[in-house]
């Protein structure tokens, strides 16, 4: 994103050695794949890009990133001198890309599709109406003969807000066409983004863009271009940049004779006023959970819960679910779908009785000692799920958080203890990190806090190559509430 | 249920063999005296096609009250529980339960209150003690309660997780409380070619405690839209046409029962079954269901048909009246709702050597949506819930509330058919005409059944007149003693008093047919001795009409075509919810066509290509072919009919080769299928070549 004035770009795309550089790629991506995962696979451009293989410090909290020196890691730290932009070493077209990026608090940067449309990347998180200039949103253009105050236009807002809080990795999947021009350099075409992904979720679907946004490293549009990064604005990480020519597929004109098959119209439910647990089956790779329910708060924090094993299976932001597919037609799938950004979890068992404890891992489905017993609701309509694992109760409540950083988890083990140990799953990933107040879950996906006072001990056990994270509950801490916040 | 009349007090007209012919000689004449054409009475009774002046009739006596519902309810009512103080909770298909307060003031405008929200397709709400509900969700049957009395439920408790596969077919029924506080549910097989039992229990009713442990009590179930517990103690359900259900019907269920669907019985083997059948031991060869149940103990045949399309084609909701009059003159009889006819059919039971059958009747139709729930509340108020959603129904409506009562204008109805050794006892709700009554042309009675087979529903087959040899008419007017020819354990029997006036005001009866389920003929003193003569005469029953290659369904490329292909093949399928899928083909003048019509649904359907703007016509006299209709194909026989395909089973595909029409124009298709043509059409746009 800019906030430069356009005069001044002009005469920093005209003196700065960066850009003339940029200008003299000639390579061309006509087809196959390039990745881009160090500093020389770009062009040459300032110092502030590093190349790293970690990072150290706290990206949740701290705006400056403490790159780990080695590979695999690109790392933009602008100052007010060396605040350079970074351009593939190649031009594009029609172009795919998949990338991951990270972004401490409040920072700013775009990815720009030939240097001049740009997917903006920005600490959007926790926003509930996102605008062109949220994260993963098609940035406004700008032209100052608009008058003042209207100068931005032909900005798209992604459909949600899909952005993860500061410190995740994120992942951003864009399938870009170029523009089209005849022979005699007209355009014929403009360009468009035929399909934007961030962190899973469709934020965009055949959104036109018109002209080069605002902070284009090119004011006039062509067929070639270099893929840009956004350098001069903030702090970010980037890895695993996958770029590919899409292949053509041969297509075939539509039969007249053909109705087309279309997808029910959405029939979104939001609560408004209350906390609403909705049955009906959740989508799960690789097909649906059917004893499961979606449960919406006012809040736009929602999340998943199923009832064969009392996980949580997953939590979202934005828009609660879509019921078309239960409540259109004879509703064949059943299914409640999310409308807002998802983050998936886990489908196993949220408290499980151990023989050995933690030797074979944590079991997939909680046995015939599991029985689901309903819910209740409180009186702002929060329910609190029950169960019963063999003489063991369990409650369990989500609520989100005051900030909508995230949801309180609160599992309460009471009963009566049996002969086994009995323990509950807290999280399970490939790598699980104790940091200062809390766990970070995965490679960045997620935030577990965990408060000082709680009376119970969070246990990280490695198992083959998962790493899980539970709580005993012994004969002292029946009874006593575990409580943790996730932050996502 | 079976008064009896000392025979003096009746006066009786008898006939010959050769006067019993006289019901039919009109016809018989015009037809050159074929047998067939005397088992086809006329198929024009006003009974079988929806009528307005029918509905307007119906309403003098039970009254039809459409509940207003706000707007912003989606209320596709999916059951209905009474609650004492004139109030109804009510549950959506869309997870709601709602209590309704004023549905029942004399203009009523409903106050809806929320009570509960989220649920999976709740389709039942039984009264649990204590003053909690019980809701029969897709998943399992739970039990809700406002703890804290604020009016709105706030405890969601699981009873009983029931089995599922996440088919959307896998729907549960009920739940009903038996006196001795346990549940009551019956539960769909899911969809599929053939319907599937995918996990245990599926096609089955099972008694669950309050606790939560579960008893299976019968199965061979199909798509068993409601059950109902009567007075008496019988528990009755409602099953749909489909593979291995020939035709709608209702069945009193005793455990150990298996009521005909082979899927559940993958599940036979299971501990606690009490069904001793085996998948193997089914007889899946197109016998007649009865016969079949002869050679497969275990087999139970239905305590009454509903003659498809004639009385439904979507069975749905079961109730009892129990108000001891105040609903009318019907007090003690059971009602059934049908979800795409939009109307409700009444039932009168009585037990025959110990095996329950009985009557069918024509009650009351024109409802806004789909007939799927009816309850009966207070002060003699039926509630009617509908939702026309996924199947359609005659009804324009998507869903609604209605509300029926009793007038106190009495119809000339017949208030009750019984058996007696040698035929029926009509009894009527005032007295008849003595001159109509004892004439035998008043009446006509045949009997036909039903195949059981793997085959999606079964034509009416073997059908054969049961000649008028006595009549008798009550000293009182109320009631006529019918002895026939020709009677028939285990057959359909087809009652029509269409001749027979009122004593007053010469009305016709309001619903003059009927059909008898005659499982056993009782025994009993007869009025018309037995005619040896009459055995064989009587064993002569008539060929079923096959489904004639008619020149209008052209199978094969005529001669003449040098592309026996056609100059272009066109592919038409179906969608969920009576639709085709696709409205519009286009082609030109004279254009030689394939077209092949391939039915994805589950449900019977076919193609029928009819003259510019005369869909709705062919569709219409399709509906007045009545019980014949499913040996025509429901293709009634007209000019407006320029092609169609034969009936296409769910899963079949059938092709037709013609020419398209020269005048260029739009040409309307539909599926002639009883009640499907308002919502399956389309347009074939020709063009100038």
């Amino acid at each position: 994103m800019a906030h430069l004035p356009r005069l001044a770009l002009c005469a920093l795309v005209l003196s700065s050695s960066g850009w003339s550089i940029a200008r003299a790629a000639t390579e061309r991506l006509t087809s196959g794949r390039s990745t881009l995962v160090a500093l020389s696979d770009f062009q040459p451009t300032g110092s502030n890009w590093q190349t790293a293989s970690g990072l150290a410090g706290d990206p949740r909290r701290e705006k400056v990133l403490v790159p780990v020196a080695g590979q695999g890691l690109m790392v933009n730290q602008p100052d007010k001198v060396n605040r350079k932009h970074l351009f593939s070493a190649w031009e594009h077209g029609d172009l795919e890309v998949d990338l991951e990026f990270l972004l401490p608090p409040g920072a700013n940067s775009g990815v720009y599709l030939m240097g001049r449309y740009e997917v903006q990347l920005l600490d959007s998180w926790k926003v509930r109406q996102p605008k062109p200039g949220d994260s993963g949103g098609i940035y406004e253009r700008w032209d100052a003969s608009r008058g003042k105050g209207k100068e931005e236009y032909d900005g798209v807002a992604p459909r949600t807000n899909a952005a993860r809080a500061p410190g995740l990795w994120q992942r951003l999947q864009i399938v870009f066409q170029a523009p089209r021009f005849d022979a005699a350099g007209v355009k014929t075409q403009p360009a468009k983004f035929v399909r934007v992904v961030l962190n899973g979720t469709v934020i965009h679907e055949n959104v036109v863009a018109p002209g080069p946004t605002r902070s284009a490293a090119f004011e006039t549009e062509a067929a070639w271009g270099p893929l840009m990064i956004q350098g001069d604005h903030g702090s970010l990480a980037l890895r695993s940049i996958h770029c590919q020519v899409p292949v053509e597929r041969p297509v075939t004109p539509p039969d007249p004779n053909v109705r087309p098959r279309r997808a029910p119209a959405p029939i979104l439910v939001d609560p408004t006023d209350r906390m609403l647990v909705q049955r009906g089956f959740v989508p799960w790779d690789p097909s649906k959970r059917i004893y499961a329910c979606s449960v919406g708060t006012p809040a736009g924090l929602h999340f998943a819960y199923d009832f064969e094993t009392g996980a949580l299976l997953r939590v979202w932001r934005g828009g609660f679910v879509d019921t078309a597919e239960m409540w259109e037609n004879r509703g064949e799938r059943q299914v409640a779908r999310p409308t807002g950004a998802a983050l998936d979890l886990s489908s196993k068992p949220a408290v499980a009785l151990l023989e050995q404890p933690l030797v074979d891992g944590w079991p997939a489905t909680p046995g015939d000692l599991f029985v689901s017993d309903g819910y209740r609701l409180e009186a702002d309509g929060t329910p609190v799920f029950l169960s019963r694992l063999h003489s063991l109760t369990v409650e369990d409540r989500l609520v989100p958080t005051p900030d909508q950083s995230g949801f309180v988890r609160t599992v309460v083990v009471g009963g009566r203890r049996s002969g086994w140990p009995a323990f509950v799953l807290l999280a399970e990933a490939d790598s699980i990190r104790e940091v200062p107040g809390g766990f970070v879950i995965g490679d960045r996906s997620w935030y577990l806090d965990w408060p000082e006072d709680s009376p119970h001990r969070p246990v990280l056990r490695t198992v083959g190559d998962r790493q899980l994270l539970v709580v005993p509950v012994t004969e002292k801490t029946l009874g006593k509430a575990v409580v943790y916040t996730l932050v996502w | 249920m079976n008064p009896t009349f000392p025979s003096s007090s009746f006066s009786s007209v008898k006939f010959g063999r050769g006067s019993a012919w006289a019901a039919g000689a009109l016809v018989l004449a015009a037809l050159g005296g074929s047998r067939l054409a005397a088992q086809n009475p006329s198929s024009v009774e006003r009974f079988v096609a929806p009528s307005n002046a029918l509905v307007e009739q119906e309403d003098r006596h039970w009254r039809r009250t459409p509940l207003p519902v706000p707007a912003s309810i989606v209320l596709e009512v999916s059951g209905i529980l009474p609650v004492p103080g004139e109030r109804l909770l009510v549950c959506t298909r869309r997870g709601e339960i709602w209590w309704v307060d004023g549905a029942y003031d004399d203009v009523p405008q409903p106050r809806y209150t929320l009570f509960a929200a989220g649920l999976h397709e709740p389709l039942g709400l039984a009264a649990a003690p204590g003053g909690a509900v019980y809701v029969a969700q897709r998943h399992e049957i739970t039990r809700i309660e406002d703890v804290d009395g604020d009016g709105r439920a706030d405890m969601f408790r699981t009873v009983y997780r029931l089995p599922i596969s996440g088919n959307y077919h896998e729907y549960a029924f009920g739940p009903v409380l038996a006196p001795n506080g346990n549940l009551r549910v019956v539960l769909n097989v899911s969809f599929g070619a053939p319907m599937q039992s995918s996990v245990p229990w599926r096609g089955w009713m099972l008694e669950i405690t309050p606790e939560g442990r579960m008893t299976p009590i019968a199965a061979g179930l199909r798509s068993p839209a409601d059950l109902l517990l009567t007075s008496k103690g019988l528990w009755l359900y409602s099953e749909n046409q489909g593979e291995w259900v020939g035709s709608g019907r209702v069945t009193e269920v005793q455990s150990g029962d298996f009521l005909g669907h082979p899927a559940s019985l993958a599940w036979s083997h299971l501990p606690g079954s009490p069904v001793k059948l085996g998948p193997d031991d089914v007889i899946g060869d197109g016998e007649p269901m009865h016969r079949v149940a002869g050679r497969m103990p275990g087999l139970k045949t239905p305590t009454i048909w509903l003659p498809h399309t004639v009385f439904g084609i979507s069975n749905a909701g079961l109730a009892e009246d129990a108000t001891g009059g105040l609903f009318g003159p019907f007090a003690g009889q059971l009602f059934v709702g049908d979800q795409g006819q939009s109307k409700i059919m009444r039932l009168s039971l009585e037990q025959v050597r110990g095996v329950w059958q009985g009557a069918a009747y024509a009650f009351r139709e024109g409802f806004e949506s789909g007939v799927l729930r009816i309850r009966v509340g207070e002060r003699g108020r039926m509630f009617v819930g509908e939702t026309a959603r996924g199947w359609g129904s005659v009804g324009p409506k998507q869903q609604g509330l209605e509300r029926l009562h009793w007038t106190g204008v009495m119809p000339f109805e017949i208030q009750e058919i019984t058996a007696k050794p040698d035929g029926f006892l009509l009894r009527f709700t005032r007295p008849v005409d003595r001159a109509t009554a004892e004439q035998a042309s008043s009446y006509a009675l045949a009997s036909f059944t039903y195949k059981y087979h793997g085959v999606y529903g079964s034509a009416p087959v073997e059908r054969l007149a049961c000649p008028v040899r006595k009549i008798e008419v009550a000293a009182d007017g109320l009631s006529v003693r019918l002895a026939v020819a020709c009677l028939r354990e285990g057959y359909v029997h087809e009652i029509k008093a269409t001749g027979v006036k009122s004593r007053d005001g010469a009305e016709a009866v309001l619903h003059p047919a009927a059909y008898y389920t005659l499982n056993r003929i009782p025994a009993g003193p007869r009025i018309i001795p037995i005619d040896p003569a009459d055995r064989e005469w009587c064993q002569q029953a008539a060929p079923t009409a096959a489904p004639v290659d008619s020149p209008k369904r052209p199978a094969v490329a005529p001669a003449d075509w040098r592309n026996r292909e056609g100059d272009r093949q066109i592919l038409l399928g179906t969608l969920p919810g009576l639709k085709f899928d696709r409205e519009l083909i286009t082609a030109k003048a004279g254009e030689k066509l394939l077209l092949a019509f391939r039915n994805d649904d589950d449900m019977l359907h076919n193609f029928v290509l009819c003259a510019p703007g005369r869909g709705q016509t062919v569709g219409t006299a399709a509906l007045a072919l009545g019980v014949e209709g499913a040996v025509k194909g429901y293709v009634p026989e007209s000019a407006d009919v320029l092609y169609h395909t034969s009936l296409v089973a769910p899963g079949s595909t059938d092709r037709i080769f013609f020419v398209v029409p020269a005048t260029p124009g739009d040409y309307d298709y539909i599926c002639s299928f009883p009640g499907h043509s308002q919502l399956m059409k389309g347009v074939l746009r020709v063009t100038a070549p």
